[in-house]
């Protein structure tokens, strides 16, 4: 026996298209737009009729003026799940040339969120009548539920029924054509809030500074919730921004342009990078000072209108995220992450609530960044983790911006507050003045003699308490900040420590299962020899680790050239000399540095045996070490004439174990270790073009100095 | 293939020949069955150019602080159900939990931390041998293999309900591991068969 299966939909899917999709109410009025959009309407009214309580009179209308269906198009596109004739056709006819941007086929279960009963009446421009269809939910559920029992006469969603007629009616489509949808056994009341939030995201559908032609106008109306009708235009947050940056990607040079904050300039300046994997964006942001977060807060009181983050738009329509506002944090969605880090990593970034930005992607340019069907993320592929963390970059740059407004301001209160206090005391001292020329003023002056000096005692203690308060800050910051970074630090040691223990074991392994096997004594040798270098590796850990410990290395004041050479010139001066390395010294300016001086030695040396493995095979072996002030920092430049660094390992040679010596029996970790240093030092250190180019390697450390 | 072991490909960005897991791999492989990639595409290359061997992949997750792992597993599983995936990771709390899901609904055999006794690993890998080799999809596909590209193509079998399907088509379904298709009816119906001989003549087993 056999033959052919077929496949059956039981009568319930449709909940799972609809209610179990569609996360949210806002979204699910947000996918009916959406259709009149790929309609051709210019015109969508949404209407909500005695929605605050559940009663029979309660109504959602969505109406457009849009196409319109015939009878056919209903029977062969609106009851067919998952139809597929948008996916075909991309856009939408002329003069509309819309990219549609309904795909999936299931945006209409989106009712079945908001209510139990649907009516659909829809006029072509040339059919004399209205055609009308209902479709009951409700009844749906009721018929399921009856015959569940009898597994034979189980119901499937294609038997299920639905009524159609045609009726006159000539009021209903003003232009004589479109769709008009009636929502009624609404499951869930409405509240003024909700209503205005779902305003507010209907006027976000499309970017806030977008010229459509023809227009998409959305229309609002809730009398018994006080909204009248009104067209829904986005209110023009962003220009309560404090700064708007933008970048885009330029085709003439197939370059993707990036936010790019000038550390020396102060300012934003254009900058270009390769095509990314993702494809072509542009991208607009506004940043909001606490100033201007006020203001906003201010202005739009009691709307739903927040600053809050990333809005990714797809050829002009929004995509994610979007729908009802989550007044808690920890519940929110945070699709790109950008709040958690906040928690992860440190006070200098900024979260959701201090920007806004509007990310730009396409169709057709960024195919790989697919929405997940439920609507509020992206499929998780390669290209959108690198947008993704390509966005944050961008961020990060915002955020570089906010710390040097932020020390501006610091710098100009406590100005204030010191020139104020200068001004109390001139007022006391101007009256003290009167005073000796007029004695007979005394006793009227008294008085406010005695106010101006409790007045400037006043400002004098607040200069001193702000001082303080400032002082404490930068302490506690500095606190937290060691904290979180000890933490990170222990656990990557921790994972350093297991990485190189696994080969040493499985080495020991192998000794223990198959010696004395003489025909493996070359295998033997060897990994007797690895577990010995792997002993080294962790030992060199452990004292790197025990360092930390150390309760003598206090921070003290030393000088850097005298660092400097003592390392250079004393300590490795006969290697030097040995290998044939001449070694340069170039100080411009001996500067005293508070801090841990062991420190800069630790890093000094392990550059130092990086340029001796990497000057092996030189003739002219040459170190050269200079150091100059730059501003507030001092830098230090250290370079040889070594082979120089493979661009393989580049961007990950400060990590643990990517060593770029490995034939010279580099384990990985001097680099690492130099770079720990730095931080703990408050500096930097980075790979820079070679002093001796085109050979060589230059690495230049930074140090803050304190004014 | 001068051996009827299987391949056993080892992506990992970490992994050299001179790590001790290696030669325990030499001790009950032929070297020539042994492949290391460091870099992840030049690996899911040689998988995908290799399907019609037995194979066990030992695959790295993280590369780079990148969990290119599961794409490469995704990738790979995409085009053949039949590759056997034994995971190897430094650390299994940095996979993230999608990851994880991945690897769990794509069927990877087996999860292992880096740091366990080779001998352990060794016997997983021991494990997944006899999975392969006793899995009668796995046997069919071994089967078609054999013959030539011209028979591969030739209509080999026609259902009841008079579809026609070469063995090429065959070899396709078991690919895709679909239970509703041809290659996975005919793996069903061999162990059915199978079942009702035994059943039939009892005495005969194991002969």
């Amino acid at each position: 026996m056999g033959g052919k299966l077929k496949w059956k939909f039981d009568a319930s899917t449709f909940k799972l298209l609809g209610r179990g999709l569609i996360t949210d109410r806002i979204t699910a009025i947000y996918e009916l737009v959406k259709n009149c959009y790929d309609a051709n309407a210019t015109k969508v009214e949404v209407q909500f009729v005695d929605v605050e309580t559940i009663s029979l009179r309660s109504t959602i209308t969505i109406r457009d003026n849009g196409q319109g269906m015939a009878l056919k198009d209903i029977t062969n596109k609106w009851l067919v799940v998952g139809t597929s004739s948008k996916r075909d056709v991309t856009f939408s006819a002329e003069p509309f040339h819309r990219r549609y941007i309904g795909e999936k086929g299931v945006g209409r279960f989106a009712t079945d969120k908001l209510g139990g009963h649907l009516q659909i009446f829809t006029k072509k421009k040339d059919d004399p009548q209205v055609l009308k269809v209902t479709i009951d939910w409700a009844d749906y559920d009721r018929q399921a539920a009856q015959i569940q029992e009898d597994e034979e006469k189980k119901l499937l969603f294609t038997d299920l029924e639905n009524d159609y007629e045609y009726i006159d009616n000539d009021q209903l489509f003003e232009e004589g054509h479109g769709t008009q949808l009636v929502i009624t056994i609404l499951h869930e009341a409405w509240g003024r809030e909700m209503l205005l939030r779902l305003e507010n995201q209907l006027g976000r559908i499309l970017p806030p500074v977008f010229d459509l032609k023809p227009p998409f106008n959305i229309f609002l109306e809730a009398q018994s919730l006080d909204l009248p009708k009104r067209e829904v235009v986005p209110e023009p947050i962003e220009n309560l921004a404090t700064i708007h940056v933008s970048a885009s990607f330029d085709y003439d040079t197939k370059q993707q342009g990036v936010v790019h904050f000038d550390d020396e300039k102060q300012q934003f300046v254009p900058y270009y990078i390769d095509e990314q994997s993702f494809g072509p964006v542009s991208m607009d942001f506004y940043f909001f000072d606490p100033e201007a977060q006020k203001q906003f807060k201010a202005k739009y009181k009691n709307t739903a209108n927040y600053i809050e983050g990333v809005k990714i738009y797809r050829d002009g329509v929004i995509c994610t995220p979007f729908a009802e506002y989550e007044q808690v944090l920890d519940k929110r969605r945070d699709v790109l992450g950008i709040d958690k880090r906040r928690f992860t990593e440190a006070f200098d970034k900024l979260s959701t609530r201090e920007f806004i930005s509007i990310i730009h992607i396409t169709r057709d340019g960024n195919p790989a960044i697919l929405d997940a069907t439920n609507r509020q993320d992206f499929d998780d592929t390669l290209e959108y983790r690198k947008l993704k963390e390509f966005i944050i970059d961008q961020i990060d740059e915002l955020a570089k911006y906010r710390f040097v407004k932020r020390q501006e301001n610091r710098t100009r209160v406590q100005n204030n507050l010191r020139r104020a206090s200068a001004d109390v005391k001139d007022v006391s001292k101007s009256l003290n003045q009167l005073v000796r020329e007029r004695p007979e003023l005394k006793a009227v002056l008294a008085p406010v003699i005695a106010k101006a000096k409790d007045a400037s005692d006043y400002v004098t203690e607040g200069v001193k308490e702000s001082d303080t308060s400032e002082k404490e800050f930068l302490r506690k910051e500095e606190l937290y900040l060691s904290l979180m970074s000890l933490q990170d630090f222990a656990n990557e040691l921790a994972h350093g420590i297991r990485f190189a223990l696994a080969p040493a074991k499985q080495g020991a392994e192998y000794i223990v299962e198959f010696f004395p096997n003489t025909s493996l004594n070359d295998k033997f040798h060897e990994y007797a020899r690895l577990i010995y270098n792997q002993t080294e590796v962790i030992s060199t850990l452990v004292d790197f680790m025990l360092s930390y410990a150390q309760v003598d290395i206090e921070d003290s004041e030393f000088s850097v050239k005298d660092v400097i050479n003592g390392v250079l010139k004393g300590a490795h001066a006969i290697i030097f000399e040995k290998e044939g390395i001449s070694v340069n010294i170039d100080i411009k300016e001996n500067i005293q540095l508070t801090g841990k001086r062991k420190f800069l030695e630790d890093v000094l040396s392990n550059l130092i045996s990086n340029s001796r493995k990497a000057l092996a095979k030189e003739h002219e072996k040459q170190i050269l070490c200079e150091s100059y002030v730059d501003n507030d920092k001092l830098t230090i430049i250290f370079s040889d004439n070594g082979r120089g660094v493979d661009p393989l390992v580049r961007d990950k040679m400060f990590e643990m174990f990517k060593t770029t010596t490995a034939e010279e029996g580099g384990s990985g970790l001097g680099l690492f270790i130099a770079r720990s240093r730095m931080k703990a030092l408050n500096g930097t250190i980075e790979l820079v073009n070679s002093a001796f180019a085109p050979k060589g390697a230059s690495f230049k450390l930074t140090l803050p100095l304190k004014k | 293939m001068a051996n009827n072991k299987p391949l056993i490909v080892i992506i990992d960005d970490d992994f050299t020949k001179d790590q001790p897991l290696y030669g325990f791999l030499e001790t009950a492989y032929p070297t020539e069955n042994l492949h290391i990639f460091q870099n992840s595409a030049d690996g899911e290359k040689f998988v995908e150019q290799h399907l019609s061997q037995k194979t066990i992949v030992l695959l790295d997750i993280m590369f780079n602080g990148h969990e290119v792992g599961v794409d490469v597993f995704n990738e790979i599983s995409k085009k053949s159900a039949l590759v056997c995936f034994i995971v190897m990771t430094g650390n299994i709390e940095q996979v993230s939990r999608k990851g994880l899901e991945n690897l769990i609904n794509g069927h990877a055999w087996y999860i292992v931390q880096r740091d366990k006794p080779a001998k352990e690993i060794l016997g997983i890998i021991k494990d997944a041998e006899n999975h392969i080799d006793l899995r009668v999809d796995g046997a069919l596909e071994q089967w078609v293999l054999r013959h030539s590209e011209e028979e591969q193509k030739k209509p080999f079998i026609t259902t009841r309900s008079g579809n026609s399907y070469t063995l090429l088509d065959i070899l396709q379904s078991l690919r895709t591991g679909d239970n509703e298709e041809i290659g996975q009816e005919i793996a069903g119906d061999i162990l059915a068969l199978a079942v009702d001989l035994l059943m039939q003549d009892k005495t005969k087993i194991g002969e």
